[in-house]
């Protein structure tokens, strides 16, 4: 593949994964705004507490490792609160998570060949 | 200075109750001079009312007079009162819940001395030393017979067991002034969701800490705000640090192509770094505190664990999307730039 082919190439991706970044960021502060508090509610009953973006964004990505791991939610004691967890908040968490992985693994390539070409 | 005595405990509301009930909570069937005493040692509560985050003393039953200490609490009590003012009612629950945690950051930070051990702590390590005990004992057993049965075995490893049970019980239902607290009721009238809400001064302070208590408090509640709004202030601090590059380009050179490659770049250092930071963030807090260390959704381990390995993933990864974002501002203005 030639020098250029292979900035272009790139450069689109770098483009797709930061846009993907971008979006994962606007749907954890819609996810917060509409549907955190009732999820923590849900779980942790009267223990919910609001400790900011990290500690929620944190316990976005468990809520949602409970959710696609039933045997972990169960040790977590956890299971029934999981099972109430209306589905399409089940799904906004589960693609969540799926979004987080992906773009981590795609945010790490595209640094490193971004790194690797000093540009495009 | 004298050491605080074993019987000098508080804690700190984590949500709003009456004085009464908190009162018959603890003490059950307080005596008319209990009662007396522990409204006078708590003077500081009015209108027979405990708000969140404020502190109360638990006083022993039957007292004959005030102790020097107590006085010295009440005052400290007061000055808690004042330095939770200062707080909204967000940073007050937060703070009240993870009293000891945030206690424990505040002191990391350098601000605090000898608040780390609390009485759960060292609970904690007892029964870790008595695990470490009993796995001995598997293992001798086994070297010296090739089996782990035995009469003498099952005795060891029963007494052992019987340590660990006694041990955690303890943790919530210790022997207060000589009088079992249930742990069962405290917990609930209390509002005892985490481990380590019953402080004892003694174990917080060592010997002569009262002093410091006010200061210390204050430390804790600025870390309470910190908790808060850590997250916002770092995507605050990015998208202003790119605002200002672009306000500062454009300023040197207005209408310029500098300006106008600056402000690719910057908004796409910003977008890259707020974007691939939060990913970051939430990937080294979940490898952390729940592939790694399994903690549960609630707790104060949870919220500690958090601060330290969101951030720290938020750090790598607002780097690396800063420098993937600028590359990329900077490639797409050369783009539009060469279409026109």
């Amino acid at each position: 593949m030639s020098d250029y082919f292979y900035r272009e190439a790139v450069f689109y991706f770098s483009l797709i994964t930061v846009a993907l970044g971008g979006l994962e960021f606007l749907h954890t502060i819609y996810f917060q705004v509409r549907y955190q508090k009732k999820v923590d509610v849900l779980i942790n009953g009267d223990n919910y507490i609001d400790g900011g973006w990290i500690f929620n964004a944190s316990r976005m990505m468990m809520y949602a490792h409970y959710c696609l791991f039933p045997k972990r939610a169960e040790r977590a004691g956890v299971e029934k609160a999981i099972h109430q967890i209306p589905v399409a908040i089940k799904w906004h968490l589960i693609v969540h998570w799926v979004a987080v992985i992906l773009v981590c693994f795609l945010a790490a390539i595209a640094y490193l060949c971004v790194r690797s070409i000093g540009g495009f | 200075m004298s050491i605080a005595p074993e019987d000098v405990l508080f804690f700190i509301a984590d949500h709003d109750s009456t004085l009464l009930d908190t009162l018959y909570t603890v003490y059950e069937h307080p005596s008319r001079a209990t009662e007396a005493h522990f409204r006078r040692v708590n003077s500081h509560l009015v209108n027979d009312t405990i708000l969140t985050g404020q502190m109360v003393i638990i006083t022993p039953e039957d007292p004959m007079q005030c102790t020097i200490w107590e006085q010295e609490m009440a005052a400290a009590a007061r000055e808690v009162d004042a330095e939770r003012e200062r707080l909204t009612d967000k940073e007050r629950q937060l703070l009240a819940k993870h009293y000891a945690i945030i206690g424990n950051a505040a002191s990391y930070s350098g601000t605090m001395y000898g608040w780390t051990s609390t009485y759960f702590d060292q609970k904690k390590r007892h029964v870790e030393r008595i695990l470490k005990r009993i796995e001995e004992l598997y293992r001798t057993t086994y070297d010296k017979t090739g089996s782990l049965k035995g009469e003498q075995f099952f005795a060891q490893r029963r007494s052992l067991l019987l340590q660990v049970d006694t041990t955690i019980n303890g943790m919530l239902e210790r022997k207060l002034f000589g009088q079992d607290i249930h742990a069962n009721r405290i917990k609930s009238q209390l509002g005892l969701s985490s481990k380590s809400i019953v402080h004892q001064w003694n174990a917080l302070g060592g010997s002569g800490e009262i002093k410091n208590f006010s200061s210390n408090y204050r430390h804790l509640t600025n870390t309470a705000r910190t908790f808060g709004r850590v997250g916002h202030l770092a995507i605050a601090l990015d998208v202003g640090s790119s605002v200002a590059a672009i306000a500062e380009a454009c300023s040197l050179e207005p209408d310029s192509e500098f300006c106008a490659r600056t402000k690719y770049e910057q908004a796409g250092r910003a977008i890259g770094s707020i974007g691939i930071g939060s990913v970051g963030g939430k990937i080294g807090a979940y490898g952390v505190c729940n592939l790694v260390f399994g903690l549960e959704s609630f707790g104060t381990s949870l919220l500690w664990c958090t601060i330290v390995s969101g951030v720290a993933g938020g750090y790598v990864g607002s780097s690396a999307g800063s420098v993937v974002g600028e590359k990329l501002g900077s490639t797409l203005y050369s783009k539009r730039h060469v279409l026109k």
